[in-house]
Order: C-alpha cells, then sequence, then structure tokens
C-alpha cells in the first residue's frame, strides 16, 4: 500500500465497527422523518414496473392464444398399421400409414367441417347440406357434402382421388377450376397441373384396397412399400401375382404373398 | 439541480458513507458525524421544497461544504477546538487538498471491510486496529499462524481491491 493508502486505512480502522454506518438505514430514518414514500425520483422504478406488466400481459395473451379453444388442433394419425377415427359430426376416417389429418378442434364443431391432410386417408363423410366437408392437402382439395372417398397425397408431387360413394369436387390449390367425381371414378394431379386428371379404374374402387392382376412382384412391393413406409424386398423378382388386399395389415399380406408365390420377402428400415 | 431532479435515493447511496468519513476528520466521532450528514440532507431537502426556483449545479461541491460547515460550527459550539482532541490530525487532514476524494477511498474501504469474511475480518482488526500479535490471534481462535497471516493478507489484498474498485451501490 501507498502511503496516501496507508492513512486511509489508518483512519478507517481507528473509526470502524460493523454496520455502523448503514447507508440504507439512514435513508429510511432521511424518509421517515420527512415523509418520503417509496423512492423519491423513481422513474426507473415506475418504468420497470409498466414494463413487467406489458411483458406480463404480453405473455398472458401468447398462452391464450396457444391454449385459446378455438386455436385448438386436432390431429389424427397413423403409423405403422391404419387407425379408424370417428369425427365430431360421426364422419368416419381411416388414416393409412403414416398419414395424418387435423383440423381445427371448435371450428370443426361449430363453423366449418375443413380438415388438413398429410398422405393417404379413406373418409365416410355423413352429409350435411349446410357445411360441406373440405379437405386440403399440400397439393389440391377435395369438397363435398357426403360420401365415401380416398385422398392420397403419399407420393411425391401427385394427389390422387378415389370416390366409393357419393360426388366429391376435386381440384388444384388456390386453383377455381376442378372436376366432379362420381362413384367408381379417380382422377389425380401432378404438382405444375391446374386440373386434375380422371383416370377410370373400376376395379380399384374399393376403398383401402390393393388390385394386382398378373402385376410383377417388383411393382407389387413397390406399392405396397410406398403405402406403409416400408421398404419390401424379395429373394425372387421374376414372379408375377393376382389378387385383391385388404390394406389393414402389412403382415398379413406379405405373408399371403410368401405362400402363393414361394418367395420370400424382407422389410427393410 | 431542482426538486423534481433531486433523487435522494441516489444521492445517499453516493454521498452518505463519504460525506460521513468526511465530517468524521473534523469531529473525531462517527455518531456525531452521522447526525451532521443527516443534518445536511435534510436541509438540502427542505431547501429543495421550499425554494421552487432553487438550483444547484454541483450536488457534491454543496454538499461538502455543508458537511464541512456544520463541522466547523459543531467544533465551534462545543468548544472543541481547545481541548485538543485530535487536532494534529484534524490539521493534517484540512491541510489535505484532495480530502473529498479522500473521504471516498475511505469510504470504499469501510466497505470492504464490512464486505470482508466474517474470521477475516475480526483476525484483520484485531491486528490491525488492536494491535494484537499473530500468535495471540491464533490462540484466540485456536488456528495456526499460518492462518493468521493467510487472513490478513486476504484482507489486505481485498480492501486495496475495494479501494479502487467503482460499483454504483458501492456505499450502501
Amino acid at each position: 500500500m501507498n502511503e496516501l493508502e496507508e492513512k486511509c486505512l489508518r483512519f478507517v480502522l481507528r473509526h470502524y465497527r460493523k454496520n455502523k454506518l448503514d447507508t440504507r438505514q439512514a435513508l429510511k430514518v432521511f424518509k421517515e422523518k420527512h415523509g418520503v414514500v417509496g423512492r423519491a425520483g423513481g422513474k426507473n422504478r415506475y418504468f420497470l414496473f409498466l414494463s413487467g406488466l406489458a411483458a406480463a400481459i404480453l405473455l398472458a395473451f401468447i398462452v391464450w392464444v396457444g391454449i385459446s379453444p378455438e386455436k385448438q388442433w386436432t390431429e389424427l394419425a397413423a403409423y405403422e398399421h391404419a387407425v379408424k377415427y370417428q369425427l365430431p359430426d360421426s364422419s368416419v376416417v381411416t388414416v393409412y400409414p403414416y398419414s395424418s389429418i387435423c383440423f381445427r378442434t371448435k371450428d370443426y364443431a361449430d363453423v366449418c367441417r375443413e380438415v388438413k391432410l398429410t398422405g393417404k386417408v379413406g373418409f365416410m363423410i355423413k352429409r350435411d347440406c349446410t357445411r360441406p366437408f373440405k379437405v386440403i392437402g399440400k397439393l389440391a382439395e377435395v369438397q363435398v357434402l357426403g360420401t365415401c372417398f380416398v385422398m392420397d397425397e403419399s407420393r411425391a408431387d401427385t394427389a390422387w382421388v378415389q370416390v366409393e360413394s357419393g360426388k366429391v369436387r376435386f381440384s388444384v390449390l388456390g386453383q377455381s377450376e376442378g372436376v366432379e367425381l362420381l362413384a367408381g371414378m379417380e382422377a389425380q394431379v401432378v404438382k405444375g397441373q391446374h386440373v386434375p386428371q380422371i383416370v377410370h379404374r373400376p376395379d380399384s374402387v374399393k376403398k383401402g384396397s390393393f388390385v394386382f392382376e398378373n402385376t410383377p412382384l417388383p411393382k407389387v412391393l413397390a406399392e405396397l412399400s410406398r403405402y406403409y413406409g416400408v421398404k419390401l424386398v424379395a429373394d425372387r423378382t421374376d414372379k408375377r401375382l393376382t389378387a385383391n388386399f385388404d390394406a389393414h395389415s402389412l403382415d398379413e399380406i406379405i405373408e399371403i404373398i410368401e405362400k402363393v408365390l414361394k418367395v420370400h420377402i424382407k422389410k427393410q428400415v | 439541480m431542482g426538486r423534481d431532479r433531486l433523487n435522494i435515493d441516489e444521492l445517499f447511496k453516493f454521498y452518505y458513507r463519504p460525506l460521513c468519513l468526511y465530517a468524521t476528520h473534523y469531529v473525531q466521532d462517527v455518531e456525531m458525524a452521522k447526525d451532521i450528514v443527516q443534518d445536511c440532507f435534510s436541509s438540502l431537502w427542505e431547501k429543495m421544497n421550499n425554494e421552487k426556483s432553487c438550483e444547484v449545479s454541483n450536488m457534491k461541491a454543496y454538499l461538502y461544504v455543508m458537511v464541512k460547515n456544520r463541522s466547523l460550527d459543531y467544533l465551534s459550539q462545543e468548544n472543541l477546538f481547545k481541548s485538543g482532541v485530535s487536532f494534529t490530525e484534524l490539521e493534517e487532514t484540512l491541510l489535505d487538498e484532495e480530502v473529498e476524494e479522500r473521504s471516498v477511498m475511505e469510504a470504499r474501504m469501510w466497505t470492504a471491510i464490512d464486505a470482508l469474511p466474517e474470521r477475516c475480518r475480526e483476525v484483520f482488526l484485531l491486528h490491525k486496529r488492536d494491535g494484537l500479535k499473530y500468535q495471540e490471534i491464533a490462540e484466540k481462535f485456536h488456528i495456526s499462524v499460518h492462518t493468521v497471516d493467510s487472513h490478513i493478507q486476504k484482507a489486505f489484498r481485498l480492501i486495496r481491491e475495494g479501494a479502487y474498485k467503482v460499483y454504483m451501490f458501492l456505499f450502501n
């Protein structure tokens, strides 16, 4: 320590007693004596209080937006197996593997029946003339009053619709022009097209079925792989298959194909 | 500085402890110094309340001059100049041209001592203020002489660092 520091320290030590010079206590005494309430000139504190209040209101708003019933979404999904769900209006949907639909819970029940689709889903829609049912995919949309149909967007850049009963309107997102599909009809749209193309394939109208007629085994496996999201490989590729399958269980389908064609099929992730 | 701009919290935070030590140089009694400083703050507050047009351009200088004058008034009233109480120290302090800055450094040292660990402070004060030897302190606390030395070195280091640190809440 230099001379000044030594001198200062000597002076301090001569008078030092712990808590003898308590600034807070002195300020408190002063305020009591002069009736000063809170912090004189406490504009900063007032500002901090207002800032905190504003932040709290903002946080409450964000939470409200997040949990408000009007904003709540319901998602129905399936992973390895197709799953059937009943919607609030008693319509029934079959969500195929690795697919889903979601909708605003309150809006669906009260305002409009609108769902967003990912992958492949079969619909049995309860008729309601006052509230059309609308499916919105990434590429296209379907609007109905009440019918059975399947919409599939599991293939990249392709939307495909197959109608089992009733009538649906199938159009590209953002386009006013669309096509009307009746029972037994199917149509698809590829990215870049403005109007869906109608494809007739009456044999495969059955919802959720696989129809193969003398189809090469690699092609069969490719279609099954696409639907179930699992790569299927057979030890022989020279076989052909003619069969109709219900698409509920992949394992059952594989077992049947293995027995009929005497091949061995492996799943690869 | 008008009354609306008089932030009494900030004034206390910055000047209360240095002013007390500054007054102590004159009156040689911390309790009396505290009373003088409280009176000065009260006078300032009332002046700002009663005289709407009152402006103080240099609050620090104003407070130091007020504290000095009140301290000298007190000494005159009590006739302490004649009693010879610490007159040598008083004269030395009053001749110091940087007495204000010195009171600031003393306030920082006071704050640093307050902030020392309990045992460290006790050991340091017994040695430096009360004049006990290392061995006596070691026996009193049942610790080694080496530990006493460590406490004292640590206290010196922290006080020295504290003397040059500037915190907004320094003199709390």
